[in-house]
């Protein structure tokens, strides 16, 4: 009975606002969006202005970020590309949701038969590198950004509706459910009321991580020269880019690069954030 | 009775084996032991009793500074054996763990390691403690086995703790604390989580092992539990010793208001029909009670089986009948896995029965659709062990209860709050943020919100404190007498299905056993099993006086 | 082995059939239903404009002119013989040009794994259910392993090591070629393989078993490495089948920064040139590999929990 009880005052949990990491995180996490929205607030270049004369340039005051093969301003480019990337980012993890909920909710509301069948189907997927499903999407469909979105969107899909399904289910079986149908609820009511709410309620972090995610993987093809062409101002086709001048000028592919590794950094961090508020210890 | 050397040494110099004095224990400035000072001699059982959070567990893990890091202890006086433990170091702690104090957790299917084979368990600390050759470690691991009543010890060693059922997990732990005969074995909550006999079993393995000369320390919520094996009683509330002395003296004389009331809360035979938790009853008139020929609800040879794991039918509930009448309370007491929980599910029509029907205010109840169902189902409701699960986890208190009174009319939150004594501020909190008790009445506000005929308990009070466990039952009693509402009320604890019930019915392994009244089916069993578990009850002081 | 492993062995078996089938299939149909014409990608791809007569032909030469399920029949008899027909580009048997490019693959992923699992062992042996700062400092690290991308990580190992200190070469073959881009794909999965081990080493160190074990006079190290350790491990084991996976599409990105061979490379050719026939076949040669590493993740679980060995005198007492 009181095993391992552990006194009240060793339990206060320290809360996000507390962390230096939150608001950092939060910080970036807003910069990239503005960036993205209006990019001529953090910067007054171009990001497709060629100067022949200044290419290859290392970073300096006047391009902190350096200059490309054409002498474009990379950090431009950075803050220009925000909003694509961000779009791609978006629309793929809108995709996979919109995918994973249909699929999700077939196996965990549909009966004995149709769960086990999607359940295979998700598993199967699910088991598959994420990447190779994007790869064979693109192979099929060609190469084009709007490629791109779908095979992310369709890559990122077998995890969220593994998710959903194991949602619906937990909540389905779970007291509070019973509860309903012992006060006469019918099922139409019990599943909009009570099943959907909380099957989606953890899905808000899923998000935050997810957009992280599909960023990352957007800006791989991007790399691989599968997406968005250069000299569009997009990170992956800048990544992609920069790639054939590596050992000359890092620079190309360092800040881009970096600047993904923080925003989704900044993502994980603030998920975990949401986590920490929306889902109070203490549950079973 | 066989009394060892050292236990007649002991008591020749009369130096007590533990003793500690102004012992206080906080974490994180947070005190929860103050002040606590006890001696206990050799071949002796001291037990602490308390509640949770009174602070025993933690009182009895200073003997092996087993309370962490986080924790602060300051103390006059930690001895054992006459070796002064307040200025041990790591090492020497290690040295004495296992090998002078044994240590016996409750609840061996997690207190054993699930990875590792039993015979690996119990050869731990003979491993540590470098107790001989790894064959003589075996062998003597065989040697506990038996000691501690395992059958088939060979075969016991070679198996994971998951293999073996509660009991005998449980003496293992005990064999595992035992290898090397430590001077002192502590006890935290042994028999918690077993089945009736099972706990009688284990208590009476203690007993052995005090006759063969060990000195224990028990440590238990339950009175009734440390009065056949402690010679002398620490009673803890809120991390202070409120009273102590001779454990009959104790039980039968309390002295302080605490204890007394500790007592007075635990329901038996002697306690039907009166207050357990010291408060008077509202002030209302009882609803009249109906006509004796009058039939609420009738199950009649219902069955359920289910497929297992390993594809064999097993069959949970075998021709189970029984009825209940407007206004009275049904009880049904019996192990794990004896059908109980099953049968209620049954009742309350959740779970369909194989073959039998169950009728309803004389309607078909289980034979009908689902959705004929649903507009009676507001007259028979559930209250579960753990409430905290069967609430909506977005919802505050005020929604829970507000969304189960949709459609009727008839009452308020705030009244329903008031009916089962919770004051009406609770309805903007959060369940997470409520006690146990409080938890479990806004569960059966809710349950009556629809005003129902039937209230199906499944264990409502077993995860709950005894003091609190009192006021939940005598809360139940008033709302019986209040509404008239009948109760099905199940639970393995006969004490309080015997304080509450007017019939009782005993099941084993799916079947009804016994039935009859109450007072008939524990005063005066007449199958071989009622007989078994009053037996393996702990005796009532009540009796002997 | 005993008859539950066995039948574990089978389920993934049966379940790898099923994943090359879907697989296979869903690949199948959309080349054939989608715009676009094979022929066309086979004669040079969308910038060639061969004459109608030629596309004639190779649509006859390759059976696109069958009928659809004629086709699929064929195409799933192929599968069963491990034969995915010839490269559209390479003008070679798929089976071949894949056969000479796995062995350079399975070599840096199964590196990697053993590089993410000693990272992630020792970080939570050295730092989980500590308090203060080092455990901090490790939980921190293990995050931001986890979030480094292979594109930007393998870039960053390579611009260090290998131009600026001259450590490594900056593209190797043999040993020393394969330790940067096994890194490069390691770092990241030791930050994830360590946040799980991690979590479950601080869950299990609050089991009662375990205070049941310092009870008994067991210090502090054995405790971690006898008990804890191995609870910790298994969802790491769990996840390493799924790990090799991930490793597998790092290597594409792996081997286009260190310019290494592989089938990575191959396949981010062949999606270029959207030869469908290759894509396929290292499509379904990864997916064997996959399953192969998830028979042995269940057999390293088996190994690690004795629970579901024992079938015998499983009957509760």
């Amino acid at each position: 009975m009181s095993v391992l009880t552990v006194p009240n005052a060793a339990r206060t949990r320290r809360t996000p606002l507390h962390s230096a990491g939150f608001w950092a995180a939060l910080a970036f996490g807003v910069l990239v969006v503005l960036a993205a929205a209006v990019p001529r607030l953090l910067t007054g270049r171009d990001p497709l202005d060629i100067h022949l004369d200044q290419s290859f340039d290392p970073p300096s005051v006047a391009h902190v970020f350096g200059t490309d093969q054409s002498g474009r301003d990379v950090f431009a480019r950075v803050v220009y590309g925000a909003g694509q990337s961000l779009l791609i980012g978006l629309g793929a993890t809108a995709l996979g949701l919109a995918g994973a909920v249909v699929l999700g909710l077939l196996g965990g509301l549909g009966g004995r038969a149709l769960d086990a069948v999607t359940t295979r189907f998700i598993e199967v997927l699910y088991a598959f590198p994420g990447l190779l499903l994007a790869l064979i999407l693109i192979a099929v469909f060609g190469n084009s950004a709007g490629t791109q979105v779908i095979a992310v969107g369709v890559a990122s899909m077998p995890g969220y509706a593994r998710m959903v399904r194991g949602q619906v289910l937990a909540v389905r079986g779970s007291g509070y459910v019973q509860a309903e149908r012992v006060l006469g609820r019918g099922p139409a009511r019990i599943l909009v009321r009570t099943v959907l709410p909380n099957a989606f309620r953890p899905l808000a972090v899923l998000i935050t991580l997810g957009v992280g995610q599909a960023i990352v993987w957007a800006a791989a093809l991007g790399f691989l020269g599968l997406g968005v062409q250069p000299p569009a101002p997009e990170w992956g086709a800048m990544l992609n880019a920069g790639r054939d001048y590596v050992q000359q000028a890092w620079w190309l592919d360092f800040f881009p690069g970096a600047v993904i590794v923080l925003f989704t950094l900044s993502l994980t961090v603030l998920g975990r954030a949401v986590r920490a508020v929306t889902e109070p210890g203490g549950r079973r | 009775m066989s009394s060892p050397a050292r236990l007649r040494e002991s008591l020749a110099t009369a130096q007590p084996v533990v003793a500690v004095e102004q012992l206080s224990v906080g974490f994180h400035g947070h005190t929860v032991v103050k002040d606590v000072s006890f001696t206990l001699k050799a071949g002796r059982c001291l037990a602490i009793v308390g509640e949770s959070g009174s602070g025993k567990s933690v009182t009895a893990r200073t003997l092996l500074d087993l309370n962490g890091p986080g924790a602060h202890t300051t103390a006059h006086r930690i001895e054992l054996g006459g070796q002064d433990l307040t200025r041990l170091r790591p090492r020497a702690w290690r040295r004495l763990r296992g090998r002078r104090v044994g240590y016996v957790l409750q609840d061996a299917l997690v207190s054993l390691d699930p990875l590792r084979r039993i015979g690996a368990e119990i050869a731990e600390p003979l491993r540590l403690h470098k107790f001989g050759p790894r064959v003589a470690r075996e062998q003597r691991v065989l040697e506990l086995l038996s000691e501690v009543g395992v059958p088939e010890p060979e075969l016991r060693a070679r198996q994971l703790p998951s293999q073996l059922s509660g009991g005998l997990r449980q003496r293992a732990l005990i064999a595992a604390a035992l290898a090397l005969d430590p001077q002192v074995l502590i006890a935290d909550e042994p028999t918690t989580a077993l089945d009736t006999t099972v706990q009688a079993q284990i208590l009476g393995l203690l007993a052995t092992a005090k006759q063969r000369g060990r000195t224990i320390v028990l440590i238990s919520h339950d009175l009734a539990v440390v009065q056949h094996l402690a010679d002398e009683v620490l009673v803890m509330c809120a991390g202070q010793i409120v009273e102590s002395g001779p454990t009959t003296r104790v039980i039968r004389a309390p002295e302080h208001p605490y204890t007394q009331r500790l007592i007075a809360a635990i329901p038996s035979a002697h306690t039907k029909g009166t207050r357990l938790s010291g408060t008077r009853p509202p002030d209302v008139a009882p609803t009249p009670k109906p006509p004796e020929d009058a039939v609420l609800l009738r199950a009649e040879g219902i069955s359920k089986h289910y497929r297992g794991p390993d594809g064999r039918e097993r069959s949970v509930v075998q021709e189970v009948s029984f009825t209940i009448r407007p206004g009275e309370t049904l009880g049904i007491v019996g192990e794990s896995g004896s059908g109980k929980s099953t049968t209620a599910s049954i009742a309350l029509a959740l779970t369909e029965p194989d073959a039998g029907s169950v009728s309803f205010a004389n309607q078909p109840w289980s034979e009908i659709r689902e959705r004929d169902r649903r507009p009676v189902r507001r007259r028979i409701s559930v209250v579960y062990q753990d409430p905290l699960s069967s609430f909506d986890p977005r919802h505050t208190v005020g929604r829970i209860i507000g969304d189960a009174l949709a459609g009727h009319g008839e009452s308020t939150v705030i009244e329903l709050l008031d009916d089962v004594g919770l004051p009406a501020d609770i309805a903007a909190r959060h369940p997470l943020t409520l006690s146990g008790g409080q938890r479990q009445r806004v569960a059966i506000a809710r349950a009556l919100a629809g005003r129902p005929d039937l209230l199906v308990f499944d264990e409502p009070v077993s995860a709950l404190d005894v003091s609190v466990q009192a006021q939940v039952l005598d809360l139940l009693t008033d709302l019986q007498r209040e509404h008239g509402t009948a109760y099905l009320f199940i639970s393995h604890d006969l004490g309080v299905v015997h304080h509450l019930s007017d019939r009782v019915l005993v099941m084993k392994d799916g079947r009804v056993v016994e039935e009859g009244t109450a007072d008939e089916v524990f005063t005066a069993p007449r199958e071989p099993y009622t007989k078994a578990l009053l037996a393996a009850l702990p005796e009532r002081w009540g009796e002997q006086a | 082995m005993n008859g539950s492993v066995r039948l574990r062995v089978l389920r993934r078996l049966a379940e790898a059939v099923l994943l090359l089938l879907v697989v296979g299939t869903i690949v199948f149909f959309l080349e054939h239903l989608v715009p676009g014409d094979p022929a066309r990608a086979i004669l040079g791809g969308a910038s060639a404009h061969p004459s109608p007569q030629a596309l004639a032909a190779v649509r006859h030469e390759y059976g696109f002119d069958r009928p659809l399920l004629a086709q699929y029949g064929s195409f799933l008899a192929g599968l069963l013989r491990l034969d995915f027909g010839e490269s559209y580009t390479l003008k070679q048997s798929v089976l071949s040009a894949i056969g000479g490019q796995l062995g350079s693959t399975l070599a840096l992923t199964l590196t990697a794994l053993g590089i993410a699992w000693v990272l992630s062992v020792v970080s939570t042996l050295a730092g989980a259910g500590r308090n203060g700062w080092w455990a901090r400092i490790g939980a921190g690290v293990e995050v931001i392993a986890a979030a480094l991308p292979q594109f930007w990580l393998g870039v960053v190992l390579l611009l260090v090591f290998a131009v600026r200190l001259h450590w490594l070469p900056v593209i190797g073959t043999g040993a020393t070629g394969l330790v940067l881009p096994a890194f490069t794909l390691g770092i990241p999965l030791a930050g994830f393989l360590g946040q799980v081990t991690r979590d479950e080493f601080d869950a299990k160190l609050k089991q009662p078993f375990v205070l049941s074990a310092r009870a008994r006079g067991m210090s502090e190290a054995g405790v971690r490495a006898r008990h804890v350790l191995r609870h910790a491990a298994l969802p790491g084991i769990t996840l390493s089948g799924w790990g090799l996976g991930a490793l597998i599409s790092g290597a594409v990105i792996a081997e286009v920064v260190f310019a290494r061979q592989g089938i990575g490379q191959l396949l981010v050719t062949a999606v270029n040139s959207q030869d469908l026939p290759l894509v396929i076949g290292i499509t379904f040669v990864v997916a064997l590999v996959y399953v192969v590493a998830n028979l042995l993740t269940d057999l390293a679980y088996v190994a690690v929990d004795p629970r579901l060995r024992t079938t015998i005198g499983a009957s509760k007492a």
